[in-house]
């Protein structure tokens, strides 16, 4: 059963996208064009380009980031790094996170 | 998006190995016997000594006199000549390096007009082939549907949560274990070196736990591995140490069949879908002895250089030590700075036009991701070492659906190696003068020696 995902940018747009669970965040926003979310390396939580905040309501379905990790590590390396902080890449939708919301970070690289 | 082919297997890649044994005396005879011929560039007696000593103002200067993309004559660059490795017929080749991120990006993406298969010439040749027969496994010389097929099996055991798991639970322990015996030797008067007493032995350690190499064996698929490495500068050498290693881990997956154990061998028999084995005995044997040159050989060679950087400035280790979360910073710019995997071929398919320069059907290419990851374009000083730029990723694993499958687990050993180091060693200094650390190579970067001390 597809599922339902929120992008929010900076500018104040919304993106409501279909997803199949299994995919990625960062798949589903790069293959929907999401401004901002841009996923440089492919997806292998090397650039930090597909960095979101998760919505409040959402980050215990989601789960915080591993303390400690390679994508700890790697999102360390941003001001904008907050405790909802992830890598989209990092994110593989699942049923439950049918109505997943998040904001899309968009660094100054 | 590739299929996700991983909820169908059989095997589960996530109980691999996780833990680690054998860290006794055995292994510290393991380590004091290998020999110190292995620890040695593949290419260097084949180079240039300039260029193998430091190719780096070399090719920048080619860079900024000639462009993004060189054609060659005769294995010649903007008047620099470079190794051969991958065996290709250079007369008869149109023959090009490209030395920016744009146009590394623009190739390695386009995978349709640029290819793997045939690009690495009697290296990958070597990697596939088993009693002179060629057996499709290695993703590298791969496209399209085949490579994907492949890329899926590897994703599944190499991935970041699997990976995770063993730095906590392998790489870890035999890193504390390495360090507690570099500490021992120093106090002892004795002399330590972080190739001979780290990097080199904590790859083979956990690359081979994870396969299921018998510990005591060692030193012989050290030496094998190496010459299998080499293989594109010595195909007769390469060939056999080839065959031997298929021997073996074509016994030992029969061996796996009969008794399953926690080990990738394990998965490579096991793995499956739509209900059928997804590697038969052969594939399962060549994709083991792909994986010990691949993920051992760059890695300890990467993870060296790496901390060779971060002590040759040795008050940006002061600030790792100081906060171990700036270890993922310093990683990325070892890696950027200094990789040690330094080049990447590709063959292109068609005509075309790329940084300028005209690629013939047929055409070689040879991305140096060593000078890509130092483009002034997307870095300023770029020439610089310095964890705290403004980060941008660097292409040392490449990008594209060729990226490195490894690339988690080698920055997952660098990333936990340096915060034990900075944990446990914040008085470690080089023993000698940065400038005088010898590293050689070409095809992959390697330094001979990192003798250290404590102060």
């Amino acid at each position: 059963m597809p599922i339902s995902v929120e992008f929010r940018t900076p500018e104040g747009e919304s993106h409501v996208l279909e997803a199949e669970p299994g995919e990625t965040l960062r798949n589903l926003a790069v293959d929907n064009m999401v401004p901002g979310l841009i996923g440089e390396c492919g997806g292998t939580c090397a650039c930090g380009t597909c960095h979101v905040h998760v919505d409040p309501e959402w980050i215990g379905i989601v789960g915080e980031v591993e303390e400690g990790g390679l994508e700890d590590g790697l999102l360390y390396m941003f001001e904008s790094k907050s405790d909802r902080s992830r890598l989209g890449c990092q994110i593989e939708l699942t049923e439950d996170m049918d109505g997943l919301k998040v904001d899309v970070v968009v660094e100054d690289f | 998006m590739q299929e996700a082919a991983v909820h169908d297997f059989g095997g589960d890649p996530g109980l691999i190995n996780p833990d680690v044994e054998g860290l006794d005396g055995s292994f510290d005879r393991i380590i004091q016997e290998i020999p110190q011929t292995l620890i040695r560039a593949a290419d260097d007696w084949a180079l240039d000594p300039a260029v193998s000593a430091d190719p780096y103002p070399l090719l920048k200067d080619v860079r900024d006199r000639c462009g993004y993309v060189v054609r060659g004559e005769n294995g010649v660059f903007g008047g620099v000549p470079l190794s051969n490795n991958w065996g290709i017929d250079l007369a008869g080749t149109p023959h090009f390096i490209v030395l920016g991120v744009e146009e590394q990006d623009a190739i390695v993406k386009d995978t349709g007009r640029f290819r793997n298969e045939d690009a690495y010439g009697a290296l990958g040749t070597a990697q596939g082939v088993a009693h002179g027969e060629m057996v499709g496994t290695i993703p590298t010389v791969n496209d399209g549907q085949p490579h994907d097929f492949l890329r899926d099996f590897y994703d599944t055991f190499l991935n970041v949560n699997t990976m995770a798991v063993r730095s906590r639970r392998l790489i870890g322990p035999i890193c504390e274990w390495l360090i507690e015996r570099m500490v021992a030797r120093l106090k002892r008067g004795d002399a330590a070196c972080l190739v001979r007493d780290l990097a080199l032995p904590l790859t083979y350690k956990a690359m081979s736990t994870m396969l299921g190499v018998p510990q005591d064996e060692l030193p012989t698929f050290v030496a094998l591995g190496e010459k299998l490495f080499s293989a594109g500068v010595n195909v007769e050498e390469g060939a056999k140490a080839g065959d031997a290693l298929f021997d073996f881990f074509y016994s030992e997956v029969q061996k796996r069949k009969r008794e399953p154990g926690k080990d990738a061998l394990t998965y490579f028999v096991t793995a499956r879908k739509d209900d059928e084995r997804m590697l038969n005995d052969a594939q399962a044997a060549i994709t083991a002895r792909f994986i010990l040159p691949a993920g051992i050989e760059t890695t300890w060679r990467g993870l060296a250089l790496m901390l060779l950087q971060i002590l040759a400035h040795r008050e940006q280790y002061d600030d790792v030590c100081q906060d171990p979360m700036l270890a993922r910073r310093a990683v990325e710019e070892g890696l950027r700075y200094a990789p040690s995997g330094f080049v990447t071929p590709r063959l292109a398919s068609e005509d075309m036009v790329v940084g300028g320069c005209e690629i013939p059907e047929g055409g070689h290419l040879t991305i140096l991701q060593g000078i890509t990851n130092r483009d002034p374009r997307r870095w300023e000083n770029p020439d610089v070492f310095d964890i705290h730029r403004k980060f941008k990723s660097n292409r040392t694993f490449n990008t594209g659906v060729h990226s490195c499958a490894g690339q988690h687990l080698a920055r997952l050993e660098m990333m936990t190696c340096l915060q034990l180091f900075a944990e446990h060693l914040p008085n470690l200094h080089l023993a000698i003068e940065p400038e005088r650390v010898e590293i050689r190579g070409f095809q992959v970067r390697t330094p001979l020696r990192i003798p250290v001390c404590l102060k």
